[in-house]
């Protein structure tokens, strides 16, 4: 390169690098506002999950009391499946903070379990037939695309089992991320080794082909 | 970051880097875009005209010339290359018409070899080459010739605009011209002009005789031509306010076969001197490099974009197959909700800055096209037209690697 064209090179450099610098800053902080929101979600999920469980603890059997914690567990459940909807969108938008985000969606599961050993509370509580859980485990992260497919099969599934049923909670749950709780739990279930796994009131368990009939029916 | 990503953001950098290079170069030398050197001498000039089938065209370009306020014009000889259409008997009419005008009928061999027969009977001591479908302004030739007066340039070059811009695709290519004529006079700066278009340059004889005259292998003769002078470290100018207007293709595929015939004459040129890579000054250290980047870089945007869709694009088929087996919804509103990425955005405002840029062309060239211009037609031009480009180069990659040589 000539000496004299030199600084024409130097200065194109220096536009670029701040042009890419000021990008990458916004970039990061675009992805690391998403994340604030999701820690958000997170810390306000876990006291409102906090506060429903002591409210569990305490709890007489008593119909009207019942009813109001049903109520509450339900917007919770809400909530929490909304929130899971928000975190696969933000992942799959993630460039520069995507291993982070596998910590968070740890953390969010163990919310999910919790969350899920508390429905199992209120339900032995206020009757079992009070409100049905919709347990979906899938394992993350999904890279063949054979594995992807079924999750986005098992998802519709559960949607549509969710959407039929009066007074249900769907729970999306991460089964691979070595949540002792969450292992502990569904050690007891047969098919616990598939890919993905349908849940419904702790009882009738669904592997990816059998859940077809649930659709069909 | 995964590869593509990291690939993605390299090819974001590069074509940033050249933008940035172009406005750096503006800024400094926005006074001189336009500058036309003093005429001090009338040096003798010869003009070559090649033509091949030429009869509705040739007859303007011969007017034009003799139009020329140019004093110093010796000759204008034009060479018949074996047309089977009336392009000899127009100009046997002419002949009659001007007494300067010599007439050279051959069999057909094509345009290099053409010239290179013209080269010999040459009187000037500089020799102007003017397609037989382009138009030179009557002050073309005095705008350029003053750019001689520097002993180390070896070719001068005019801004080349479409004569015809009725249609949209004629309405592109103005746009697309504009941006050549601006882009190549900021080349001019760094010494880094790639080529001096047949459509009318003027090389000083002493360094076209050098060099040996026009490569007839080659299918473009005037990037090889312009690539000889400059690797033997002869300069190339350009006079953006000398304006040359030629006749384009007005349908996609003349358009077509244009464009993968210049850019097969690109490979050519980069195989030929590939050896002169970063070395001979700017030749080697930015005008090859310039070039390769200018072929690769295209294609490697529409690779990625490729890679990434046809990756989602299987994966959203294998998708539907599994959701029609298990008789799910293929699709839900959930499914619509799309959160954009980083690169979405990076993406969003790299072509914003084209498309600015393009705008900002326009405008410097202080030329009326902006008016005339819609700015649809601008945005076509940023999308459409640039996105026809990456698969044109991969279709002439194709095609020179199946040996065309056509030259027309």
């Amino acid at each position: 390169m000539e000496i004299r064209y030199r600084h024409y090179f130097i200065e194109a450099l220096v536009i670029t690098l701040i042009l890419f610098i000021m990008g990458f800053l916004l970039g990061f902080s675009l992805e690391s506002a998403r994340n604030a929101e999701l820690t958000e979600y997170y810390n306000s999920t876990k006291s409102d999950l906090g506060l429903l469980e002591s409210q569990l603890k305490s709890l007489d059997v008593d119909d009207e009391e019942c009813s109001k914690l049903i109520t509450q567990n339900f917007e919770l459940g809400n909530r929490i499946y909304e929130q899971a909807l928000i975190f696969q969108d933000y992942e799959t938008a993630a460039i520069f903070t995507k291993s982070e985000l596998v910590e968070e969606h740890r953390k969010f599961d163990i919310l999910k379990t919790i969350y899920w050993i508390n429905s199992i509370g209120i339900k032995k509580t206020c009757g079992d037939d009070s409100f049905e859980t919709i347990v979906y485990l899938y394992e993350y992260p999904a890279t063949q695309i054979e594995e992807i497919s079924k999750q986005r099969v098992m998802e519709k599934i559960s949607q549509e089992v969710r959407s039929n049923t009066k007074e249900s909670i769907l729970i999306p749950i991460a089964k691979n991320l070595e949540i002792s709780e969450l292992t502990e739990l569904i050690k007891q279930y047969d098919k616990v080794n598939e890919s993905v796994l349908l849940i419904i009131n702790e009882r009738e368990v669904y592997g990816y082909e059998e859940s077809k009939s649930l659709i069909s029916n | 970051m995964m590869t593509l990503e990291i690939v993605y953001f390299f090819y974001m950098f590069v074509s940033l880097f050249f933008l940035a290079l172009f406005l750096s170069i503006y800024f400094h030398n926005r006074k001189t875009l336009f500058f036309i050197p003093t005429l001090t001498k009338n040096h003798s000039l010869s003009v070559l005209v090649p033509a091949y089938n030429e009869q509705n065209t040739i007859e303007g370009t011969i007017e034009h010339i003799f139009a020329s306020d140019y004093k110093g014009l010796l000759e204008v000889i034009a060479i018949n290359d074996g047309s089977t259409d009336n392009t000899l008997q127009v100009l046997s009419k002419l002949q009659k018409k001007y007494k300067k005008l010599v007439v050279i009928n051959k069999a057909n061999s094509g345009k290099a070899s053409s010239l290179n027969y013209a080269l010999k009977l040459v009187k000037g001591d500089f020799v102007a080459i003017i397609d037989a479908d382009s138009y030179p302004d009557k002050k073309a030739f005095s705008q350029l010739m003053g750019f001689f007066s520097d002993q180390k340039v070896g070719a001068v070059t005019a801004a080349c605009t479409p004569m015809n811009r009725k249609s949209l695709l004629e309405r592109l290519q103005t746009i697309e011209f504009k941006v050549i004529a601006f882009t190549r006079k900021l080349l001019e700066y760094i010494d880094s002009i790639y080529v001096a278009p047949g459509s009318l340059s003027v090389y000083r004889l002493k360094a076209l005789k050098e060099a040996g005259g026009f490569d007839s292998k080659n299918l473009t003769e005037d990037i090889e031509s312009t690539w000889h002078l400059l690797s033997m470290g002869w300069k190339v100018k350009m006079c953006l306010a000398a304006t040359v207007r030629t006749v384009v293709p007005n349908t996609f595929k003349a358009w077509w076969i244009q464009r993968v015939r210049w850019t097969v004459g690109g490979f050519q040129v980069l195989k030929k001197y590939r050896k002169d890579l970063f070395k001979k000054g700017m030749f080697g250290y930015f005008v090859i490099p310039f070039f390769i980047f200018g072929l690769t870089i295209g294609i490697l945007g529409v690779g990625i974009f490729f890679w990434i869709y046809m990756i989602r694009l299987f994966q959203r088929m294998e998708i539907v197959f599994y959701k029609m087996d298990a008789g799910v919804p293929l699709v839900a509103l959930q499914d619509l909700n799309i959160t954009p990425s980083v690169l979405n955005y990076f993406g969003i405002v790299l072509f914003i800055i084209f498309f600015l840029f393009t705008i900002f062309v326009l405008m410097a060239m202080k030329d009326d096209v902006l008016k005339k211009q819609k700015t649809y037609e601008i945005l076509l031009y940023s999308t459409m037209y640039l996105i026809a480009y990456p698969f044109m180069i991969i279709w002439s990659v194709y095609k020179w690697s199946r040996g065309y040589n056509r030259w027309r």
